[in-house]
């Protein structure tokens, strides 16, 4: 078994322990962190392949936001962004925001989607790395600020917005 | 025997007369004190005093009238003038008429050559002279040619109580002229050793909406003597002059600080001195009076208020038909009132006999009418208007006092607002208006000679009651048409509040519970996943029990799909919509069709669109909560169970007309009718299954003032609709 390419963020005890249990059952080793700071620790040190990440996060800050600091260290990095509570607007408002590569309601269905997504990541992962496209496609610091932060905080403020005006 | 006795002198029917009577009657021979005591005591308020001579003026067909104070420290030296123009007086008529108290050649005199109904018709006005000064000096004539007829009073010598009326000497004489300012015509009353300061502040506490000073006060009564549009009384002007030195804010000649700050920043404007009103109520802007007022001794035209309409008037005219009576009622709006209410800028309504109280008799009372002019929060209009707040009674367009004045509740205004705790349609503070009556309609009507009021009797009673008849109305049109419209709308805004706080309430608990249920249903995902893994590369489980296993496994998947399923769905009910918005009908239905087209052809449903209209059908509505409704009823509709081999479809119908509707047609096999009695009852969706169902959903439509029908069931196929109000 290799090292985990793949971060579980969740908080859940319940939810870690069933995912762990489905991703080992399918030979897939994570990383399980429970909080916004030790994810981020976490990933610091592994730079994982994978993040899934849930919306409503303990720690410093929003689970969307960590997986744009996590863009900010590791462009090539695929995040995943799950949810018990959000609402469609909110869930097309968090799929809006480009940096995220999924989100997906946490359904029963979810586990089979998010395994297909680790297994696919540990394929990539054995790839040879094609450095023009990481070039063609990595994302400076300045990009990520300039324009993926921006648009999260804006999405984040519409969705504000839209609840305050609706009720 | 026979009496020979003759009867005593002066008993000529032989009855006993006790000595010293004589065989005249009875007469009275008032006392001198009884001049002064009236003019003392009869009258509380001295700016009657002063009224009376202006209406003596008036009755004299004056048309100018200047009232000028010459105050000073020392109330000896202080004096006061009031001369007029009017027609004058010689010696015969002063004598006739002014030397006979209780005489007036006014009553039932027919109205004067400029129209007037002469009003000092109790012949006792003069007598409250002796209420403002020592001494009295009046200066008359009738013609230009004629020398002025100067008489002299000194009250004092009144004060005799050994003396008879008559026993008091009235000097006078012929002058060349008054020695103060005259008309060339006219009557000049001189007053000395004034008894009053009238430029002070009376003691007691002040009337809410009285001046400050004497003077504001008398001002103030001047400018409501006389009825606005009156006949006669239009080409009649009053100045009222002073040398007060005191500043304009401590001469209170403002009604209150408020305004006098109002006034104070006034441009200087024209200073009116002698310039006679036209007599229509020129328009008294902050600017302009308080100017006037500035300028003291030159000072000048005291201007009626100016009766307009500011939000509302009520006018009634209580009238003689036939036999009966009848109360025709005209309510004016403006413009800006008549929007806002919806109502017409005027109307008009009637109430017969039959609907008058019966105990009132009018019959004495007579016809009368009245104008009431209310302007809910506008008292800074009132001000700017110098319109003083009240209901006042004129008799032939001149004041009866004191009704109407602050403290006077006639019309019941204070009352009806005490009683409400401070909620009556009408604030007392916004409310102006006169009642007309007049001597000729009204004879039983009079006023008492102390000018305090009308003399009780049963005609007084009905013009009371039926005045205020008339105020409830008007008190009724505004509750009608402003309080409780404001009411409503505040209840609205409250139910609306607390639907909001409701809904916060309930996404944020909503949105809890689908976490709560969510987190141990992926997990529960997770694990059935595990479990099909476990079983799938199980070695040696019985190949009877692996099929139990995977079929138990597959099960408890779709029962998790369901909880998805509706944990989605209560998702979804937050997303929803309830404000109003305009539609377009048929695109509304467009979008949602395109929403469950995907479930329609993975059911291998066919979905039409028809819209009956060939024009398209807006309306404004909380289309969130229409869009919701019709998705179910398309789901519904999708799902229903159908007959072996029937192609299924699903038709959505727009129809218009007086009711909005949109039908949702399938063929499926129908509704039974054990279901059909709970489907709006209870939580169950077509199929029977419980779900969120038709009764949520006829409520959504219900909160958008429409509904849901199951229009007709068969074999063959049923038919939804919901039902808008065009």
């Amino acid at each position: 078994m290799s090292a985990p390419i793949t971060l579980l963020v969740e908080d859940d005890e319940g939810v870690v322990a069933s995912y762990r249990r489905t991703f080992e059952a399918d030979g897939i080793e994570i990383d399980v962190a429970e909080t916004w700071n030790e994810a981020l620790g976490l990933f610091r040190v592994a730079g994982h392949r994978l993040v899934i990440a849930d919306y409503n996060l303990p720690g410093d800050d929003h689970g969307l936001r960590l997986l744009v600091e996590m863009k900010l260290l590791v462009p090539s990095t695929r995040l995943i962004l799950i949810s018990g509570a959000l609402s469609r607007p909110a869930e097309e408002l968090a799929q809006k925001v480009t940096l995220i590569d999924d989100f997906h309601p946490k359904t029963s269905s979810l586990p089979d989607t998010l395994v297909d997504q680790a297994k696919a990541a540990i394929e990539w992962a054995a790839e040879e790395t094609d450095w023009q496209k990481v070039g063609e496609e990595y994302l400076t610091p300045a990009d990520v600020v300039d324009s993926a932060l921006e648009e999260i905080d804006d999405a984040l403020r519409a969705d504000v917005a839209q609840r305050q005006s609706r009720g | 025997m026979t009496d020979t006795k003759k009867p005593r002198r002066g008993a000529k029917d032989g009855k006993r007369r006790r000595k010293g009577s004589k065989r005249e009657p009875l007469r009275f021979r008032p006392a001198a004190r009884l001049q002064y005591l009236l003019s003392e005591q009869l009258v509380s308020d001295p700016n009657v005093a002063i009224l009376e001579f202006i209406k003596n003026a008036y009755d004299a067909d004056a048309t100018e009238v200047s009232i000028e104070f010459d105050l000073a420290d020392d109330l000896d030296q202080s004096s006061l003038v009031i001369s007029d123009n009017g027609s004058g007086m010689d010696r015969d008529s002063f004598e006739r008429n002014w030397m006979h108290p209780g005489f007036s050649g006014k009553i039932d005199a027919p109205p004067t050559s400029l129209s007037r109904i002469p009003v000092g018709e109790k012949g006792l006005g003069r007598l409250a002279a002796g209420r403002l000064g020592e001494t009295l000096d009046v200066y008359s004539r009738m013609r230009a040619s004629s020398p002025w007829f100067h008489a002299f009073f000194r009250w004092e010598d009144f004060n005799d109580k050994d003396k008879l009326l008559d026993e008091i000497p009235i000097s006078w004489e012929e002058v060349d002229a008054p020695p103060v300012d005259a008309p060339k015509t006219g009557t000049v009353i001189q007053i000395k050793g004034l008894s009053l300061k009238w430029d002070s502040r009376p003691p007691g506490r002040r009337p809410k909406g009285r001046a400050v000073t004497r003077i504001g006060r008398l001002r103030q009564d001047l400018e409501v003597l006389l009825l606005p549009l009156t006949a006669g009384g239009q080409d009649f002007a009053i100045h009222l002059l002073h040398n007060s030195p005191l500043p304009e804010d401590a001469q209170g000649l403002a009604i209150d600080a408020e305004s006098a700050a109002e006034e104070a920043e006034g441009a200087p404007g024209e200073r009116a001195g002698s310039a006679p009103s036209s007599g229509s109520a020129k328009a008294a802007g902050p600017a302009q009076a308080p100017a006037e007022e500035a300028a003291g001794p030159e000072a000048g035209t005291v201007e009626p208020p100016k009766f307009e309409l500011l939000d509302y008037e009520y006018g009634f005219q209580v009238k003689r038909r036939g036999k009966g009576w009848r109360v025709i009622r005209t309510v004016r709006r403006s413009p800006e009132v008549a929007e806002q209410t919806g109502e017409k800028t005027e109307s008009k309504s009637e109430l017969k006999s039959s609907e008058l109280p019966k105990d009132l008799d009018l019959a004495a009372c007579g016809p009368f009418s009245g104008s009431l002019y209310y302007a809910p929060g506008s008292t800074q209009s009132f001000k700017a208007l110098r319109v003083p707040t009240g209901v006042r009674i004129y008799r032939d367009g001149v004041r009866v006092d004191p009704y109407g004045e602050p403290g006077d509740d006639w019309l019941g205004a204070n009352e009806r607002k005490a009683v409400r705790q401070g909620h009556a349609a009408i604030q007392p503070n916004a409310l102006y208006g006169a009642v007309a009556i007049t001597r000729e309609d009204n004879p039983q009507l009079k006023p008492l000679a102390n000018r305090e009021g009308f003399i009780g009797n049963a005609a007084l009673d009905a013009f009371f009651a039926l005045s205020r008849q008339e105020f409830q109305e008007f008190g009724d049109v505004i509750e009608r048409e402003l309080i409780i419209p404001r009411w409503e709308k505040n209840e609205a805004r409250k139910r609306s509040e607390k639907a909001i706080s409701s809904r916060q309430w309930a996404v944020v608990m909503t949105r809890a519970t689908a976490h709560a249920v969510r987190q141990p249903v992926t997990s529960a995902g997770a694990d059935l996943r595990s479990l099909r893994k476990a079983i799938d590369d199980g070695k040696g489980i019985p190949k009877p029990l692996r099929k139990r296993l995977r079929d138990l496994e597959e099960n408890t998947k779709r029962h998790l799909e369901r909880i998805d399923g509706a944990v989605g769905k209560m998702l979804g009910f937050l997303d929803v919509d309830p404000d109003p918005k305009e539609v377009e009908l048929s695109a509304l239905v467009e979008e949602v069709i395109a929403r469950v087209k995907p479930d329609a052809k993975s059911c291998g449903v066919a979905l039409r669109h028809e819209a009956t209209d060939a024009d398209p059908i807006r309306l404004r509505t909380p289309a969130g909560l229409i869009e919701h409704a019709l998705e179910e009823l398309l789901e519904n509709a999708i799902q229903a169970p159908r007959p072996e081999g029937r192609k299924a479809w699903v038709e959505v119908r727009v129809r218009g007309g007086d009711k909005i509707r949109i039908d949702v047609a399938d063929n499926g096999g129908g509704i039974d009718e054990k279901l059909r009695k709970k489907l709006f009852k209870q939580n169950v969706s077509r199929t029977g299954r419980i779900g969120v169902g038709l009764l949520i959903n006829r409520q959504l439509m219900q909160i958008a003032q429409g509904d849901i029908e199951l229009s007709s069931t068969s074999p063959e196929g049923s038919v939804f609709t919901l039902v808008f109000p065009s």
